[in-house]
């Protein structure tokens, strides 16, 4: 991880290449990223590198599945568009109940819709107030809960895979998240805060001079189609960060964004996240002045 | 949808040509889709860009078109990334659905259509190529058997083209090391440090190669962003 905690500009710029090719790491994405986003030059190479990879992947086209095709438009019937925060001030993401499959997100969020669907039926199961037993009542009562049960089946078949590659992604982000702490904590100047989050949990900011860690535990679910976002906030400036996904109440983010004399802030945003928050914060930490 | 690998991906290669990046010409796959895809002529850029700008308005009829300008390089790209015809399927599948839900974030002056798409497709690819793999004992990665990997294995069904033709003779005028640092980190989905390791290389080594690669690639194939 040292190799890029002290990358000057150069280093960074003679990354453009790899990260052109998605042959770099999350820190170092991020360190170009910010490269870009500053320095117009990098930019425009990185724009003419990205051209020239779509070129070796155009050269490599092959005739996909047939019925990829069929699938593919009827899966954006059931899509819902992600739509630009600026423009014609209509909402900032129109993100209802995607369709599943759309995303692996999606396809592991939906299968807890039988669940929120199961208590209702089960409270339908009438208690006979005479102590009598009606069998065939009871039959029909718990019919809803085997479709119920079978739903849950059809989705949790459907799932493992994503699920598995979600979990292993995760674990290499982990990893890489615990040698950005380990660094982090042993720099004499970090500071580690922590925080109450508005609605539950607990939040833990470890906050380096020009890179920070923020993990919460025990939040809320942020509701169907919302996910937490990591701010920066400098000068009263937020500046987005990473979209945290949400993991049985855990999230946590590494960024580079952070500087000495910063906070972070986490708000709840449309999936996918937004360019300036769109509720209030749920917990904002900052090192004691 | 089931997670156990297709053998494709773990099976030992019965062709192993001398290098990876030998891009043998084949004759053309019959019965492609229809329409822009035969041919990305040179009015294909605006025609695309223009297409994927009223995708961002849910023109579906706009993504239709979309899908069959661009469903055959997004397929390549998974199938050269993940060799196996299931994951990439899936991938192809789930990209296209990400270009019909995030179109109208597309700028058409910071990149082409088809640029914008196809980097998303390479980096879903090898966001799944990579969880796959860790998915598996890493020990178990064999490397080696990849070095091997010749890039030939995806011609039967890559389609000959114009830019085919060209990429093979711009490849093939990069230095060797050049070449093969470009290709593993592209078509092999590899990061940088894991190209490095395989050649036993120095990372920074390695690093420039894929930059100064890269930039010769675009010098070649008059690429302007």
């Amino acid at each position: 991880m040292s190799a890029h905690d002290d990358a000057g500009r150069t280093d960074v710029r003679d990354l453009l290449g790899a990260y052109a090719l998605d042959a770099v790491d999350d820190v170092e994405r991020r360190a170009v990223e910010r490269l870009v986003a500053s320095d117009p030059d990098a930019a425009q190479e990185l724009a003419e590198l990205r051209a020239t990879a779509a070129l070796l992947g155009s050269a490599v086209r092959t005739a996909p599945p047939a019925d990829a095709r069929g699938a593919v438009l009827e899966a954006i019937r059931r899509t819902p568009q992600d739509r630009t925060p600026d423009g014609d001030g209509r909402a900032v993401r129109v993100d209802d109940e995607p369709a599943a499959g759309a995303v692996p997100d999606t396809a592991v969020r939906d299968t807890a819709a039988p669940d929120t669907a199961a208590p209702g039926t089960a409270g339908d199961v009438p208690g006979d107030p005479r102590g009598v037993t009606d069998l065939a009542a009871r039959r029909r009562a718990r019919r809803p809960n085997w479709l119920a049960v079978a739903a849950i089946a059809v989705g949790a078949a459907a799932v493992p895979a994503s699920v598995a590659w979600q979990q292993a992604q995760e674990a290499d982000r982990a990893r890489e998240q615990a040698q950005v702490l380990a660094a982090l904590l042993a720099e004499p100047d970090t500071e580690v805060v922590r925080g109450q989050v508005e609605g539950g949990g607990t939040a833990v900011g470890v906050l380096g001079t020009d890179q920070a860690v923020f993990t919460a535990t025990g939040l809320e679910d942020p509701g169907a189609g919302r996910e937490y976002q990591l701010w920066v906030i400098r000068d009263g400036v937020a500046v987005p960060d990473a979209v945290m996904p949400d993991r049985s109440g855990e999230v946590r983010a590494v960024t580079d964004a952070f500087a000495a004399g910063d906070a972070l802030a986490v708000t709840v945003e449309p999936r996918g996240g937004s360019l300036e928050p769109t509720t209030v914060p749920v917990v904002v930490l900052a090192a004691e002045a | 949808m089931h997670p156990t690998p297709a053998p494709a991906l773990r099976s030992p290669r019965a062709r192993r040509t001398a290098a990876w990046g030998t891009l043998s010409l084949v004759t053309t796959t019959p019965g492609g889709p229809p329409g822009p895809a035969g041919a990305t002529g040179v009015d294909e850029p605006a025609t695309l860009d223009a297409l994927l700008l009223r995708v961002g308005t849910g023109d579906e009829t706009a993504f239709a078109s979309v899908y069959d300008a661009l469903s055959a390089s997004v397929y390549g790209i998974c199938f050269a990334v993940l060799r196996d015809r299931d994951h990439a399927a899936e991938v192809l599948q789930e990209v296209m659905v990400e270009v019909w839900r995030t179109a109208a974030r597309f700028e058409p002056d910071r990149g082409s259509a088809r640029t914008w798409a196809l980097t998303l497709a390479h980096r879903r690819a090898v966001d799944r190529v990579r969880a796959v793999q860790a998915q598996r004992t890493r020990d178990q990665r064999v490397l080696d058997e990849q070095v091997e990997r010749p890039f030939d294995v995806v011609s039967e069904e890559v389609e000959d083209s114009m830019e085919r033709a060209r990429v093979r003779r711009c490849l093939d005028a990069l230095t060797p090391t050049q070449h093969e640092a470009v290709v593993l980190a592209y078509y092999g989905g590899r990061t940088y440090r894991e190209v490095a390791e395989q050649l036993a290389a120095p990372l920074p080594t390695v690093k420039t190669r894929i930059r100064d690669g890269l930039l010769r690639l675009r010098d070649c194939l008059g690429v302007a962003a």
